[in-house]
């Protein structure tokens, strides 16, 4: 190993959290020659795509479950695939109803055409319109995906410059796709679907996209953002696919950090840090729990900002309008995650038996009004009575990660409000909220508790708890337009820097967002790359100076 | 009976009775159809009960803009505005009030009685309230711009919007575009504490809409209330004999421009030649049709299968009919 600061505790990067995210950053800074160290708190590298056998034999995707955003400049750049990353087709949407019948849409545009035809063929013939307004409204987003948000209020031509990208874009959009545009921004899922579909399974379905990981419902503006978000998905260039990883979301962190490792990053595990040293408004290391410190020039972390600049910073080392913001910035988890190991399949009352529809993604959202009821109770401080849930049986296409015959089921629940109203706390409604989640799937699968042999139940206390995501918002903080793009996480400071000099954010609180997407660390690195090219001894100082001057 | 206008605007309220002012002063001959026996449509005053006047609908002057007051000379047409000393009084279900002046310090003073904070608050958001109002205000008053095809005047119309929105400075063009897409319930509580505050303030944010306080998106409602009026809460101003006094008054100015306004008259049919009618097919409603006084729905909703642009939803174009949305409260 080289020591090029010539201390063995001395490092070019730190990086605290072996997230997706805490591994791009510091793959691509190790690529680039750095000395990078890599600190995670756990024992196991992944943060929230993570793997992990929680019952012998069965093993699960924990919190994140899916794939379906991970850029492909990453998979490339990063080599991925030879460090062990498969991605398994994950195919449909199956919808059960409460009136026996059911929606399933598949990959295959015909099919699902048939079958929506079968409920109406007014949407039948929409739902190809829709795909295509779809694509052309991604193809104009994902741009803003791969690149570092403009910072409006200053007149820094290279600034301007992406503003003026962005209006050339707008303005090179169809006349249709234009409003759409303007629309998708504003609106709530609802009704932008209103606008196309008329089978309300259909729209409560693809609504759902809209709410994942926010605290609004399928009603709330704002949603047809982030069901656009969602729509975004791609794998190897085909867009809205959604996948498995094979040996679950963790596999994707394994092949990251694979890859981190083999450009010279050290990666620890088990090291929580209790602080971040900061001197002359400039990060210099960081202390672990222990009480070791490390040294580094630059500290890139992937945590969220409450733990950055509230726990790991003194409060008087931060401009305080600066720590205003963060104080301001909202999480509010609202979603939980059960996880359940399976003796057989589940049997539903609408189509009986195993078969294809259990491939895929199994949603209850089985009309609008179940889907705004659910958040109705989430608005005054209780879980959902009947949740919207998101489920995957990855045993299906994936047999390693369950015994022979067996299956695991992963279950994204939404709404769990982290905060519950007066009087209740969530350890005591682990348990009930549990079993809301089985007595629901029960409902149209009547076999379900009958095939259980374990669960692990997860609420947004346990997310906070155990990965570290505050208030156990899934993406680092609410996906809301008032905090995306130059506003995330903070106004002022989405160019991944903040008030101290040579501290960056990485993480899903940065643009853009969210999700196994990796784009937030390759970006931050970049970023930090530019900043160290130009100073090569020593990272320079944070561009964006705060108004609020030094602290 | 045929005659010809060079401009006929359906709807005698207080839109089309201002654009029938503005058009008559530029010296076209418009003509004001209004379907009931008076004037005034939202904005009327009526005896509902012998000796009893009221504003029937709307019931305060809102944001009535001070420029319009004074090209239709308003007040030498009979109006007169009343601002009570007190603008708004929310009733807390413990018997308490809490009373809001226009003044604002005395406003303050009264928010000090439940909360210390919120008292020095007060006056912190209204000042924020009036910058940003000041740049909505500029925006509200251009005709919305082409986004489709926008025209010279429209880029220009942006580009001046642009530089006041960063005249702002670094904070308050932060907070607007913060603000723009938020709940109203969160702005309130960047700011006080005080549930009685919180909600009379929010009250603005949903006022007219199917939103609730929770509703992102909530708070740019109260940004644009607060162009016309930068209080917080709202600060009330009435006119002397109702809502319908304006409207009056706007009519009288209507008419001496030289207008002509009927009553009891009322629009069966928009007639048009199909290919040559002037609503064009790339323009957004709003652009379409300049003399527009009516609820886009009523007007397109029932005569769609007559437009050229009323496309069906998911057929390639996207439908007029799909791009306004009205909902009632």
């Amino acid at each position: 190993m080289v020591f090029s600061n010539g201390s063995k505790n001395k490092y070019d990067v730190i990086v605290i959290g072996g997230g997706h995210n805490g591994l791009t950053n510091a793959a691509y800074l190790a690529r680039a020659g750095k000395k990078v160290l890599v600190l995670e708190r756990r024992h196991v590298l992944g943060g929230a795509a993570v793997t992990e056998e929680v019952f012998p034999g069965f093993k699960f995707s924990v919190c994140s479950y899916v794939v379906s955003l991970l850029r492909p400049e990453i998979i490339r750049d990063l080599d991925l695939p030879r460090h062990g990353l498969e991605i398994l087709p994950l195919d449909g949407t199956f919808t059960p109803m409460p009136n026996g019948d059911y929606l399933w849409r598949v990959n295959d545009h015909g099919k699902s055409r048939r079958e929506i035809a079968r409920h109406s063929k007014v949407d039948a013939e929409a739902y190809e319109e829709f795909g295509k307004a779809m694509q052309a409204m991604c193809r104009f987003v994902k741009p803003i995906l791969s690149m570092v948000p403009p910072d409006p209020s200053t007149l820094n031509p290279r600034e301007l410059m992406k503003l003026l990208f962005l209006g050339k874009r707008f303005q090179g959009l169809t006349s249709e796709d234009k409003y759409n545009q303007v629309q998708l921004m504003t609106m709530s899922a609802i009704d932008f679907l209103d606008q196309w579909f008329e089978t309300d399974v259909l729209k409560a379905t693809m609504s759902a996209s809209g709410i994942i990981g926010t605290f609004l419902g399928v009603r709330s503006p704002g949603t047809a953002y982030v069901l656009l978000h969602h729509y975004m998905g791609e794998i190897d260039g085909a867009f809205r696919s959604w996948g498995f990883s094979r040996g679950g979301t963790g596999a994707i962190s394994s092949a990251i950090a694979e890859a981190a490792r083999e450009f010279g990053a050290e990666i620890r595990t088990q090291a929580p840090i209790a602080k971040i040293i900061v001197k002359n408004n400039r990060a210099q290391g960081v202390v672990l729990q222990n009480g070791d410190e490390v040294y580094g020039d630059v500290i890139s972390s992937s945590v969220d900002p409450r733990l950055t600049f509230i726990k790991f910073i003194e409060e008087s080392q931060l401009p305080a309008e600066f720590l205003e913001d963060v104080r301001r910035y909202k999480f509010r988890g609202s979603s939980g995650k059960v996880n359940i190991a399976l003796d057989a399949l589940p049997d539903f009352k609408c189509l009986p038996g195993p078969g294809a529809h259990l491939r895929g993604a199994i949603s209850i959202s089985p009309s609008v009004e179940y889907m705004e009821r659910a958040y109705d109770d989430a608005k005054y401080g209780n879980f959902s009575r009947r949740p919207y849930i998101d489920m995957v049986i990855p045993s299906l296409t994936d047999p390693s990660v369950a015994p022979p015959g067996k299956h695991v089921m992963s279950c994204f629940v939404q709404y769990a409000p982290y905060k519950l109203r007066p009087g209740l706390n969530w350890d005591d409604q682990r348990e009930a909220f549990g079993n809301t989640v089985i007595d629901t799937i029960s409902e149209y699968a009547p076999n379900f508790k009958s095939i259980i042999l374990n669960k692990q139940v997860l609420t947004p206390l346990d997310l906070e708890r155990e990965f570290g995501l505050s208030e156990g918002n899934i993406f680092q903080g609410e996906l809301s337009l008032e905090q995306l793009f130059f506003l995330r996480p903070v106004p002022g400071y989405a160019q991944f820097r903040t008030p101290i000099k040579n501290l960056y954010m990485c993480g899903s609180a940065t643009h853009p967002g969210g999700g196994i997407m990796g784009a937030p660390g390759r970006l931050a690195a970049l970023e930090i790359l530019k900043d160290v090219k130009t100073a090569p001894s020593r990272a320079k100082p944070a561009r964006v100076g705060h108004p609020g001057g030094t602290s | 009976m045929a005659e010809t206008r060079d401009v006929i605007i359906i709807g005698g309220g207080h839109n089309g009775l201002v654009t029938a002012f503005y058009l008559a002063k530029a010296g076209f001959k418009p003509l004001v159809l209004e379907r009931r026996a008076q004037t005034g449509g939202a904005a009327i005053t009526e005896e509902f009960h012998p000796g009893f006047r009221c504003s029937t609908l709307a019931h305060s002057a809102g944001p009535l803009l001070p420029e319009i007051v004074a090209d239709m000379q308003l007040a030498r047409h009979g109006l007169k505005l009343v601002t009570p000393e007190i603008a708004i009084t929310a009733l807390s279900p413990d018997g308490r009030a809490l009373m809001l002046h226009n003044d604002v310090d005395l406003a303050a003073r009264e928010i000090s009685k439940f909360s210390q904070k919120d008292a020095a608050q007060y006056p912190v958001l209204q000042a924020s309230l009036q910058k940003i109002g000041r740049v909505i205000a500029e925006a509200l008053k251009l005709p919305p711009p082409n986004i489709d095809d926008p025209s010279r005047a429209d880029l220009w119309a942006m580009l001046q919007t642009g530089r006041s929105l960063r005249k702002l400075g670094k904070k308050d063009m932060y907070r607007l575009l913060r603000w723009g897409p938020m709940a109203v319930a969160d702005l309130v509580a960047e700011f006080f504490e005080t549930e009685l505050l919180r909600a009379t303030v929010a009250a603005r944010g949903i006022f007219g809409t199917a939103m609730g306080p929770w509703s992102a998106g909530s708070s740019l409602v109260l940004l644009i209330r607060a162009a016309g009026d930068p209080h917080p809460a709202g600060s009330s101003f009435f006119a002397i004999g109702g809502a319908g006094a304006i409207t009056l008054a706007m009519a009288a100015a209507a008419r001496e421009a030289g207008a002509e306004i009927r009553t009891d008259a009322e629009v069966k049919e928009i007639r048009h030649r199909s290919k040559s009618c002037h609503l064009e097919r790339r323009s957004p409603p709003h652009t379409a049709y300049p003399g527009r006084s009516h609820a886009p729905h009523t007007r397109f909703r029932d005569e769609a299968s007559e437009l050229p642009y009323a496309g069906h939803r998911g057929q390639g174009e996207p439908g007029f009919v799909r791009l306004t949305q009205v909902q009632s409260p």
